[in-house]
């Protein structure tokens, strides 16, 4: 049988309890898209540069699936751009492809062994899928957190918050993403890609998420689902590695035909 | 396939267990390629097995030694039965004194945006096959490549070859295609039997290449002094009655040229890659009649694009193919169509040119099956319409029905 006084302990932890719960969903509701995404940035790791090795399963409609590793670097500009190098390693159908991609995918060069020259790829051809993959050129290097784009709260749930983005730049071909939110932990659990027909064309989900002892979040596990072509491309982080020392020339042209990066 | 052929291909599977074993010391990828083709021109069957061995050993992080051993086997009409060698062997450095990186050794320099034929690609000779079903590699050239990066939008390129690289045409050919054309002019049927002597080039083949990354698109100057990579005739005589002695000889060229590839302003969603060249011939006559003398111009435009469905089109201009010289040198448009179908293994593709000027057309249709990830299987069927002497006439000799079977290792 509970005496009189801790019957009032319990009514007073319940009520603190109620009052902070209360209180944080208060604080959470006060939150505006931007300063979401702020929360988002803060979380996510800070690099000069990353080097990551991965592999890409391609599954098609049938469930048929072909296995790609990549090697890939990334280097965060000073207007927060991503320039990015990335190298298929197997299978042999794809070996030594090259990707680089400078500034969010302002310029691209496609390096092909059998050509034995870069080649540039026009900026309009981002959409293009890469190699087979799920991921266009423009998914690959797009920084869907763009200070510039514009950002709602669309709605809250008790897990997520659900933000809608729209870009401002013309030659993007999606019209907006819906970013899902981790409410917690203050990383993106799903992106939904609409095309310039305002339709769902892909979704891109993470899985897999590792946090390091600051809580900053390394995605782990991803796929992307195309919605129209019902094709899905996961890529599983196998390792990743922070600041290492990379030349300012190693993220430019001449590193594309280097046969070990 | 006759007998004498089984030691090329003992030796051929050796060096494949060869480099699939573990603890060599080179990285390596290879290729081994059957094709069999049927030509209708000489209504016989002929198989080439092609083992080709991309390897590379990291001397230490910005040196290397890299190259391509090239190991074949065939039974084609001119051909040496077995060849084996490497294509390219040569040392890199990335970043060995600041901002230069080196290539030495017997090298492929590629120069142009273009993807096929392009006027300012003359440091090495291709295979001398006319052919619409694939682009066969370079030869690689005994030369020293130098790149210098000024800034990293900007760079040039300097290649120096100490000795012409000439298109390997096999004596036989020359000899073949000489008798026929001029054995009757000299003295009749008694003549039966051909000379050939070579005159060498005597100087070093040189170029520089200054390229700059704009922001929408790449843009190259480039120059070229060097020589014609097939052998021109010098002098024509007979003796003994019976011996037609020709002596042959590389036409020195200087080639100016500019390059680009990118995107440019009202052509949305292609990538335009093109190439123009200014070629100032030496002056080369023979029985009269004059092969080269004025300066002329040669170029390649092209664009590609792949559609919603999945169609790879790479379509464009040509304004003189690499066996026209001089004022020869006429207008073909041409196209590289692929479908990549959902849900199959199968891909059809087309290629094909047509001349502008006696629209005459060389075609290629073909179908690719991916048995598995790492072997293809190809069937294609190359005709032309238009008459042998027409502008087109030489791919006539490679019409027929192409299958080739890759496997990547």
């Amino acid at each position: 049988m509970i005496n009189k006084s801790k019957c009032l302990f319990l009514i007073l932890i319940t009520l603190v309890l109620l009052l902070g719960l209360n209180f944080s969903i208060c604080a959470a509701q006060q939150l505006t898209a931007d300063e979401i995404i702020d929360k988002v940035r803060e979380n996510q790791m800070d690099y000069e540069n990353s080097k990551t090795q991965a592999e890409m399963i391609l599954i098609d409609e049938d469930g048929k699936q072909e296995t790609r590793e990549i090697i890939m670097f990334e280097k965060e500009e000073e207007d927060d751009k991503i320039t990015m190098l990335m190298r298929f390693l197997s299978p042999k159908s794809v070996e030594g492809v090259t990707l680089l991609s400078i500034e969010n995918g302002d310029k691209i060069y496609l390096y092909m062994p059998a050509y034995q020259k870069p080649r540039r790829i026009a900026g309009s051809s981002k959409q293009e899928n890469f190699m087979g993959t799920d991921f266009s050129y423009e998914d690959l290097s797009m920084d869907y957190q763009n200070e510039e784009y514009h950002k709602e709260l669309l709605k809250e749930t008790e897990e997520q918050f659900v933000l809608e983005v729209i870009p401002d730049d013309e030659d993007t071909s999606y019209s907006k993403f819906v970013l899902y939110v981790n409410k917690k932990q203050f990383y993106v659990e799903k992106v939904e890609f609409y095309d310039l027909d305002e339709q769902l064309g892909k979704t891109l989900v993470i899985k897999e998420v590792k946090f390091d002892d600051e809580g900053k979040f390394t995605p782990m596990e991803m796929e992307m689902n195309d919605i129209i072509d019902k094709h899905q491309t996961q890529m599983n982080i196998k390792e990743i590695e922070y600041n290492l020392d990379l030349s300012d020339s190693f993220f430019t042209i001449r590193t594309l035909q280097k046969p070990r990066l | 396939m006759n007998s004498k052929y089984y030691p090329g291909i003992l030796f051929l599977l050796s060096i494949m267990i060869l480099c699939t074993l573990p603890g060599l010391a080179f990285d390596t990828s290879q290729t081994l390629e059957y094709e069999g083709s049927y030509l209708l021109s000489q209504q016989r069957m002929n198989h080439t097995l092609t083992l080709n061995i991309d390897y590379f050993q990291e001397i230490s992080d910005d040196i290397f030694l890299e190259g391509n051993l090239l190991v074949r086997t065939n039974n084609k009409e001119y051909a040496r039965p077995f060849m084996l060698g490497p294509n390219e062997i040569y040392l890199s450095g990335y970043n060995v004194i600041d901002n230069l990186d080196l290539k030495a050794g017997k090298i492929i320099t590629r120069w142009g945006a273009a993807d096929l034929f392009s006027p300012l690609d003359n440091f090495n000779p291709m295979p001398p096959e006319a052919s619409l079903t694939k682009q066969p590699d370079k030869l690689g050239a005994l030369g020293i490549s130098a790149t210098y990066y000024l800034d990293y939008s900007t760079y040039l390129q300097g290649v120096l070859l100490p000795k012409l690289k000439v298109t390997p045409y096999p004596d036989e050919y020359l000899k073949d295609s000489y008798l026929a054309n001029y054995g009757a002019t000299l003295q009749g049927p008694g003549v039966d039997n051909v000379v050939l002597t070579y005159q060498e080039a005597e100087n070093m083949v040189w170029g520089l290449r200054l390229t700059h990354s704009f922001p929408s698109f790449d843009a190259a100057i480039s120059y070229y002094r060097g020589y014609y990579m097939d052998p021109f005739p010098v002098s024509l005589s007979a003796s003994s009655g019976v011996n037609m002695e020709i002596t042959l000889g590389y036409p020195a060229k200087q080639v100016l040229g500019l390059e680009f590839q990118g995107e440019f302003p009202g052509i949305e969603g292609a990538t335009l890659r093109g190439d123009l060249a200014y070629i100032i011939p030496q002056s080369w006559e023979f029985q009269g009649d004059t092969m080269l003398e004025e300066p002329y111009l040669q170029a390649v435009i092209g664009a590609d694009y792949t559609t919603d469905s999945n169609l790879y089109l790479n379509g464009g201009f040509i304004y003189g193919l690499p066996f026209e010289r001089g004022n020869k040198s006429s207008p073909y448009i041409y196209l590289n169509a692929k479908q990549e179908i959902d849900d199959s293994d199968f891909t059809p593709s087309y290629a094909g040119i047509l001349s502008l000027s006696d629209m005459s057309m060389v075609n290629n249709i073909g179908l690719d099956y991916q048995l598995t990830e790492s072997v293809t299987a190809t069937m294609s069927y190359s005709f032309l319409l238009g008459e042998e002497q027409s502008k087109l006439g030489q791919f006539k000799r490679s019409q027929g029905l192409y299958f080739t079977l890759e496997w990547l290792f």
